[in-house]
């Protein structure tokens, strides 16, 4: 028994996450004053440098050949067999080199090289630290979706979003702390919406989604009657229920219960305001893409900016979610997902992102955002150096490119390579779990230390994994 | 503080052996130790021996490569002197002792052991012991290498096995308590522990708050106003003789099974998606819900039901539903698919281990509270159970293979076979006697062909075809047709050669199907036997004017008495050691061939498959080069019964498969040989130089082909040479000519026509079975010496053998009596499920993880009554709800709330949220809508049914239950959370389905005659939600709203910012209607092409964005709009009481 005193706290911990109400950060409200401290006490003992997170994440799997890993190699050998032996790929019809369709140019001063899919981002590059040796170990849609997320890589686990509001609590007293955001037809990537779950952690910690542009953002967030009918009916409700509670002596989680719905009565106006973007300057909007004519680009610069609003009212975990290639276009789930046709597909969705993502980032640093919020760019996976079909590429998990930004990261950095062809990572070989490891240490949190008993064992989402990335912390 | 401190209190009155206060004595040490008092040797193996075991041997001791820092912790000089400054236990010095100093974390570099500070209790036992000098029994070092590693588990698992939960079931005598006057042996535990703390019960609780949670309780329902009314007359006169009544009432009733198949299924990880890519489905998942639902309500007894979750399929005596035609037992097996699948992994071992790993981690926490999946990489943490043990436990599970299979009774699947057999042989025995008489005619018709004859003749260019001689050697004469007749006997001859080589060539692997080797095969389904069908074995077509469809060579086949029989073959498990696999096949209807990646189930990019469906035999060639060296198997399914490419439309399909071969690139591929077609025209030697010599010969290979047919002699050549005569229509096969022979046909399709589809449902085929090989720390790409197939080493390590069904084995040792796991385990779910908190709360974990028992001698009495009561699972509920302690009110007593805040007494009832599945059942139920009868297959979650049978879809769960905790099916979920997030408020404030439920009942009560004032309107609304009658006070309150919403002018005066709303919306919808028309209008005038598109295409092509947002805008309106009309009062009562959380919480 000699994990007694933590498995107490835990227990209590848990009982009263259990007995909280709403998304707030009251997990621990019961034991500390603040839940920064909380989190310090339970599973970190350095100060946060990031309060947030945004994830732009890029489903489908974005070519790292072609956005922010150059490979000259592949432009003289275009159309040479691969020199060293190719791993197995998911659709077995691998073709020779293939160059990359787009140039790329050094920026700012880093001098950090982008292709010419991203100009946008490519203006913060300076912001950036560029991790070109992330690897997967599934090279699926769905199960790489989880394994990104989660770290394991099929769904029943907490999503890193939940991890961090679990850790965290949320600051956002209306808001969950953990938000998916969705737009414009963009839809969940392959595996559903368990990517966002909680998991075993206690259900307040899942993500919950946004349809920012649709008249109910949120799953039941509006009203069958008038404000000041249900306004009349809580009431009544109250009353009856102290009555009950009043019978029963008292009951914590009853009572937890009842303010339950003063939370949600809350949240049907807090939303809505959040929603609708009133407020906001044209030269905000602007700056966001949301005057393209593209529709893909001004829905995509929507949810952007509604990151950044979720952010600047507390929620800690924001996650985006792309749109299909063009409006009402198919492969939905995935859309980065060019096995043929990478020219145009990239393209679009290149275009899709890039000024929203460049915008989010720019606005982020101008209101003074960026130093606490941890931006993150990446996929699922990157794509193979030689082509399928001719014009397109499978995928490749077996080194590529992310990104992160803000939130304490050292920005103008590239960590880790990829080999000549970048099909293999060379140097400094990054893991799913190195990601969260190092988020979670910008948070405050040690990722050892941030367990949840459950099945017997004390869950992390690093599993037994996981090194802080220290070369690419300011 | 409190809290803590009474729980380590009991744990020292219940006297469960702690870790650390275990007796272990090693005789040898003991005599080689002998300076050392017996007083000595107890501490140091009392309280020193298991701490090192259990937190430092794993890097200080043991395997060698794993010594850090050079300290051997294992030995008694090791222990005093081993390392880079020694000194690390001083005997006598406590100051000294740098080992003390690790433990007691004061120095932040050298903090020991590194998983975490040792208690202080710990700490202190190993100060005292230096104190008295460290003795140590321990002369020698644990040997280097497997020895020693052996040796250190040995003794782990030695002191771990004092872990409670593994000691035999100590019944103890029922307690005699003071002041206890119930004769429900439950009660005297109960009270006796109440008496220890020194609290008392609460008073028991009114009836109508008792029928309504024995109701909930028993069958997942609110009473109905009836059986309140009913039950609340008769307790004041006999209170315990109603509740036994009543709890026998619910017991009975079918609803029983419908509550307590979902707590079951959600041990089980019930699904019916796959979930993944695609989230395929696991067809006739729901078959297995239904049987949970049919077996609770029998109350089979729950070793039984063991068995069947775990070999149902082989259970030598399995429990037959005569009435349902159903092999129950069979449904059991249904449990190992609940597994998640990857689409398409590129790493399929991957995937097999993951997802056996996944079987193996459900059945050993649902049955055994155990998490045996845990020491997939090592030996368990905590627990005594080794990594040996979870590979053991896999090798069973992997000795499956995943599978539709059928589930009729064994008379279902054999219906008519005997007839049709029978029959079968008569019409051969006609049609073979009619044929006999057709040979000599048939000379004839060679000699001058018409009809169908000349046009064979003349079309038969093919060599492969019998009368392809004829028709070469039709037009010549004299030496031109002596030496055509010798180049068709070379060209015979050089077949004939290439077969004998091919029939001679050593494969890598080679599978003759038609003979011995079909044995070898696995063959499932009611078409198959096991065996082979022997050449000239045909098929009864069953409708048309034709017979007999195709006579066959030797080989398995699935119809040869129907084409609804099913048939699953599968060859044995090989390595992929060449590039290319052939198999030779027939098959039609969509059957299946595939090949099979390490037991993967589903299809994708580079898992292809081939459907069937034009009834001629092939060759049919797959590479394997992406696959070299994996595991694979070869696979034939009839349409409906592949494990999830199941085409359930197709109800009649078949295949046949003669051969199968695995060969590298260098052997030539195999093809069809011309004299595997006409060896019985070109057998003889004898000379053909004129057409009579080729018409005899014609007619004397048919004859004897014919001949060996009806007596079941002929060889595969010959049948495919009269299966090339019968296909041409040159035999005699249709109706219409023998009165004799078509009677039997008619016979035989009415027959056919009887036999039934077979019944399918998710499950796993028996196979080879083969012991794993440990994966040395989990990685699969290092496999290790095989483990054999045998239960947990702690309870019994004896090998279950090779030539057997493990899994039958595994079910015997999980419900063996020398286990005593499975009766706690099993006993304390019921618990948990009828107290709402288990004896042990951690109902998925007895192990060292998990929370100890609070009443450890109550469970092993419980335990025990249920193996003594045949393991009655409803006896044992009937039990607990009858049972004083399960009647008492949910107000704790003064002083429980201060001696036992969490209620671990039950000295009262605890609050509890009811499930996702009760909150749906109840709403529907309240509302009198609740459809009762069971869906075939499953519903939408806005159905009428119970919640049980709402689909559940991995990818895609029902929001409701989802929202209310019901669970994500990946594991075994013995207990369920029950959180409060704002999404239960907004659903019941907001969900139109709970908005339905409101309108439908206040229609009902508002309108009924009976209730005709406001006041009795409000208390029967009251009555039937809630199920009591409201206080006055609430009655009050009630009234109040319903004055103040009667009152109420309606939305739109009601609210002005809804009425702004709509104006806005208004005005902004006309302004975007105008804009789309005008814009329509203007590129109708140059562009053609846009007129041809309908209406809407035209607008969202010019004015997408526009038509996006006025589809917005219609929304919100639509949303606005009935909020604007007038109140209505009694609906948002209704759905008021539907929030309260008397409504929701189970007290």
């Amino acid at each position: 028994m000699n994990d007694k005193l933590p498995q107490n706290l835990i227990t209590r911990r848990q009982m009263l996450a259990q007995c909280s109400t709403g998304f707030g950060a009251l997990a621990l409200s019961g034991l500390v004053a603040s839940p920064k401290v909380a989190a310090a006490s339970i599973a970190g003992n350095h100060m946060p440098k990031a309060k947030h997170v945004i994830f732009c994440y890029m489903s489908g799997g974005v070519s790292h050949v072609d956005t922010f890993d150059p490979k000259p190699r592949l432009a003289k050998e275009h159309g040479k067999p691969m020199p060293v032996e190719v791993e197995r790929t998911q659709f077995n019809n691998n073709g020779n080199i293939f160059a990359s369709p787009w140039d790329f140019k050094q920026h700012g001063e880093s001098g950090i090289p982008v292709s010419s899919l991203f100009p946008h981002v490519a203006e913060s590059v300076d912001d950036l630290a560029v991790v070109r040796s992330m690897t997967s170990s599934v090279n699926e849609h769905a199960q790489g979706n989880y394994f990104m997320h989660t770290g394991i890589p099929f769904m029943g686990h907490p999503s890193a979003g939940a991890w961090v509001n679990y850790g965290l609590g949320s600051d956002a007293n209306d808001l969950p702390g953990f938000v998916v955001l969705r737009s414009g037809g963009s839809n969940v990537p392959h595996g559903g919406v368990g990517l966002y779950s909680n998991g075993y952690l206690p259900a307040q910690n899942q993500g919950v989604m946004f349809y920012g542009d649709s008249p109910r953002p949120v799953q039941h967030i509006r009203p069958l009657e008038t404000l000041r009918t249900q306004r009349e009916r809580l009431n009544t409700i109250k009353s009856l229920d102290e009555i009950f509670v009043k019978s029963i002596e008292g009951h914590s989680e009853v009572e937890a219960a009842i303010d339950n719905y003063e939370t949600a009565f809350r949240m049907q106006a807090a939303v809505p305001e959040l929603c609708e973007i009133k407020g906001e300057t044209e030269a905000t909007k602007k700056l966001y893409g949301m005057d393209s004519t593209n529709g893909v680009t001004a829905a995509y610069g929507h949810q952007c900016l509604l990151a950044r609003r979720l952010v600047e009212r507390g929620v800690r975990f924001v996650e985006l979610t792309c749109l299909p290639e063009k409006m009402g276009g198919g492969q939905s789930p995935n859309p980065w997902d060019q096995h043929g046709n990478i020219k145009s597909g990239h393209e679009n969705m290149a275009r899709q992102v890039d000024q929203p993502i460049g915008g989010l980032l720019k606005d982020l640093k101008s209101r003074g955002l960026l130093d606490e919020t941890l931006v993150i760019w990446a996929g699922e996976f990157g794509r193979t150096p030689f082509s399928q079909g001719g014009n397109g590429r499978d995928h490749n998990p077996y080194g590529f490119s992310i990104w992160l930004a803000g939130g304490g990261i050292k920005g103008g950095t590239i960590y880790g390579a990829t080999d000549e062809y970048g099909y293999h990572v060379t140097e400094n070989k990054t893991t799913v779990y190195d990601l969260w490891a190092t988020v979670l240490h910008q948070m405050g949190l040690d990722h050892k230390r941030l367990t949840y008993r459950y099945g017997g064992r004390d869950l992390r989402l690093t599993d037994v994994h996981g090194n802080v990335l220290h070369d690419i912390l300011a | 503080m409190q809290q803590a401190y009474f729980h380590l209190k009991r744990l020292w009155q219940n006297c469960w052996p702690l870790l650390f206060v275990t007796t272990l004595c090693i005789e040898g040490s003991m005599v080689r130790a002998n300076e050392l008092s017996l007083d000595e040797v107890e501490y140091f193996e009392r309280y020193i021996r298991p701490v090192l075991v259990e937190n430092c041997y794993s890097c200080h001791g043991g395997e060698p490569m794993k010594i850090k820092g050079e300290f051997n912790l294992t030995f008694r000089d090791g222990i005093r002197n081993s390392g880079e400054q020694g000194h690390n236990v001083v005997p006598n010095d406590v100051g000294k002792s740098t080992l003390l100093d690790a433990l007691r974390y004061d120095d932040s570099d050298f903090q020991m052991p590194p998983s975490g500070k040792l208690p202080e209790l710990v700490i202190q036992y190993f100060e005292d012991w230096i104190s008295m000098g460290a003795p140590d029994p321990r002369d020698d070092a644990f040997k280097e290498g497997d020895a020693g590693l052996e040796e250190v588990w040995a003794q782990t698992l030695e002191h771990r096995k004092s872990w409670w939960s593994y000691q035999p079931i100590k019944p103890s005598a029922v307690p005699k308590v003071e002041g206890n006057t119930s004769t429900n042996p439950i009660d005297a535990f109960i009270h006796a522990s109440w008496k220890e703390e020194g609290i008392g019960p609460s008073p028991k609780v009114n009836p109508y708050t008792l029928i309504r949670r024995l109701s909930f309780v028993l069958v997942g329902l609110p009473p109905t106003q009836e059986e309140i009314a009913a039950f609340v007359k008769a307790y004041p006169l006999n209170p315990q003789g109603t509740v036994d009544a009543t709890v026998d009432r619910l017991l009975a009733s079918p609803q029983f099974g419908e509550r307590w198949a979902r707590h079951w299924m959600d041990w089980m990880r019930y699904a019916e998606t796959h979930g993944s890519e695609g989230d395929p489905r696991i067809p006739h998942a729901w078959r297995y819900r239904d049987y949970m639902i049919r077996a609770l309500n029998a109350d089979v007894p729950f070793d039984d039901l063991v068995r069947e979750q775990l070999a149902g399929d082989l259970l030598p005596e399995p429990r037959i539903n005569e009435s349902l035609g159903l092999n129950e037992s069979k449904l059991g097996i249904g449990q190992y698919r609940f597994v998640l699948h990857g689409f398409a992994p590129t790493d399929a071992l991957d995937e097999f281990v993951r997802f056996t790993e996944n079987q193996v981690d459900t059945i050993s926490k649902a049955f055994l509270g155990s998490t045996v999946s845990c020491a997939r990489c090592h030996n368990h943490k905590f627990d005594p159970i080794s990594q040996k043990d979870f590979y053991a436990l896999f090798g069973i599970m992997a000795s499956t293979r995943p599978a539709t299979v059928l589930v009729d009774s064994p008379a279902q699947l054999s219906m008519h076979k005997h007839l049709l057999s029978a029959n079968k042989q008569g019409i051969r025995a006609i049609l073979a006697e009619q044929w006999i008489n057709e040979v000599d005619a048939l000379v004839d018709e060679l000699r001058e062909p018409d009809g169908t004859w000349k046009k064979s003749v003349d079309e038969a260019k093919s060599a492969f075809n019998p009368l392809h001689a004829w028709h070469k050697l039709r037009a010549l004469e004299g030496d031109a047709f002596t030496v055509e007749w010798n180049r068709l006997n070379e060209q015979f001859q050089q077949s004939h050669e290439a077969l004998v080589k091919r029939h001679s060539t050593v494969y890598p692997i080679q599978w003759n199907l038609g003979g011995e080797d079909a044995h070898t095969w696995t063959q499932d389904g009611n078409g198959v036997d096991g065996g082979y069908a022997k050449a000239g074995d045909f098929n009864i077509l069953y409708e048309g004017n034709r017979i007999v469809e195709h006579i066959y060579p030797a080989g398995v086949y699935t119809h040869l008495l129907s084409k609804k029989h099913s048939g699953v073959v599968s060859s044995p498990r090989f390595d992929l050691t060449e590039s290319n696999i052939y198999l030779r096949i027939i098959g039609d209807d969509k059957a299946l061939n595939r090949y099979v990646i390490q037991n993967y189930p589903r299809n994708g990019t580079v898992f292809p498959i081939k459907h069937l469906s034009d009834g001629k035999w092939q060759w049919q060639h797959w590479n394997m080069d992406y696959w070299k060296w994996d595991k694979a198997y070869l696979e034939l399914s009839t349409a409906p019964d592949q494990a999830i490419l199941a085409d359930d439309n197709k109800t009649r399909s078949w295949f046949g498969v003669a051969e199968a071969l695995m060969q590298g690139n260098d052997q030539p591929a195999p093809k069809d040989e011309i004299a595997e077609y006409v060896f019985p025209l070109f057998r003889d030697e004898g000379i053909v130089s004129t057409p009579e010599d080729l018409f005899a010969r014609y007619a004397q290979s048919l004859k004897e082909s014919i001949l060996a047919w009806r007596s079941g002699t002929m060889d595969n050549e010959q049948a495919r040479y009269l299966e090339s005569f019968l296909s041409q229509g040159l035999l005699t096969n249709t109706l219409a000519v023998n009165s004799k022979l078509d009677a039997l046909v008619n016979e035989y399709r009415r027959l056919e026509n009887e036999v039934p589809i077979p019944t399918r449902a998710p499950g796993v085929i028996e196979n080879t079975p083969f012991d794993q090989a440990l994966y040395a720390r989990g990685d699969y790409k290092k496999p290790e010496k095989a483990v054999s197939r045998r239960f947990l080493e702690v309870i019994d390590s004896t090998p279950y053998g090779d030539n057997n069904a493990g899994r039958l084995k595994l079910a015997e040792s999980i419900v063996d009596a020398n286990n005593p796991l499975t009766a706690r385990v099993i006993s304390n779910r019921l618990w948990h499920h009828t107290f709402g908190q288990g004896i042990v709360t951690t109902p998925d974990d007895f192990g060292a993880m998990g929370q100890l028992p609070t009443h450890p001698a109550l469970l092993d009495y419980l335990a025990q009554s249920m193996i003594d009561n045949q393991w009655s699972l409803k006896k044992f509920i009937r039990l607990m709800v009858t049972s004083e302690t399960f009647q008492l009110s949910a107000v704790p007593t003064a002083d429980a709330k201060v001696r036992d805040p969490n209620n671990a007494l039950l000295s009262h009832a605890n609050i509890r949220r009811l499930e996702g599945e009760s909150i749906r059942d109840a709403l529907l139920h309240s509302a009198g809508k609740l459809n009762s009868h069971a869906p075939v297959g499953n519903v939408d979650g806005n159905s009428d049914r119970r919640s049980i049978y709402v689909r559940v879809i991995r990818n895609n769960l029902d929001p409701f239950l989802s929202t209310f905790d019901a669970p994500v099916p990946v594991s075994t979920k013995g207990r369920r959370d029950s959180t409060n997030v704002p999404t239960h408020s907004l659903t019941l404030m907001n969900d139109p389905f709970v908005r339905a439920q409101a309108k439908e009942l206040a229609e009902t009560v508002s309108n009924d005659p009976f209730l005709s004032t406001v006041e009795s309107k409000v208390k029967g609304l009251f009555l039937r939600i809630i199920g009591r009658p409201p206080t006055g006070q609430e009655v009050k309150v009630l009234i109040q709203y319903m004055q103040q919403a009667q009152a109420r002018p309606a939305g739109a005066e009601y609210d002005s910012a809804l009425v702004n709303d709509i104006e806005i919306l208004t005005k902004r919808k006309r302004t975007l209607s105008k804009e789309i028309k005008s814009r329509v209008e203007e590129a109708l005038l140059n562009n053609a092409e846009l007129a041809k598109k309908s209406s809407n295409k035209q607008k969202k092509t010019v004015a997408g964005a526009q038509v996006k947002e006025l589809d917005n805008i219609n929304q919100q309106l639509d949303d606005l709009k009935p909020l604007a009309g007038p109140a209505q009062p009694w609906v948002e009562l209704t759905q008021s009481l539907f929030s309260l959380k008397e409504f929701i919480y189970l007290h």
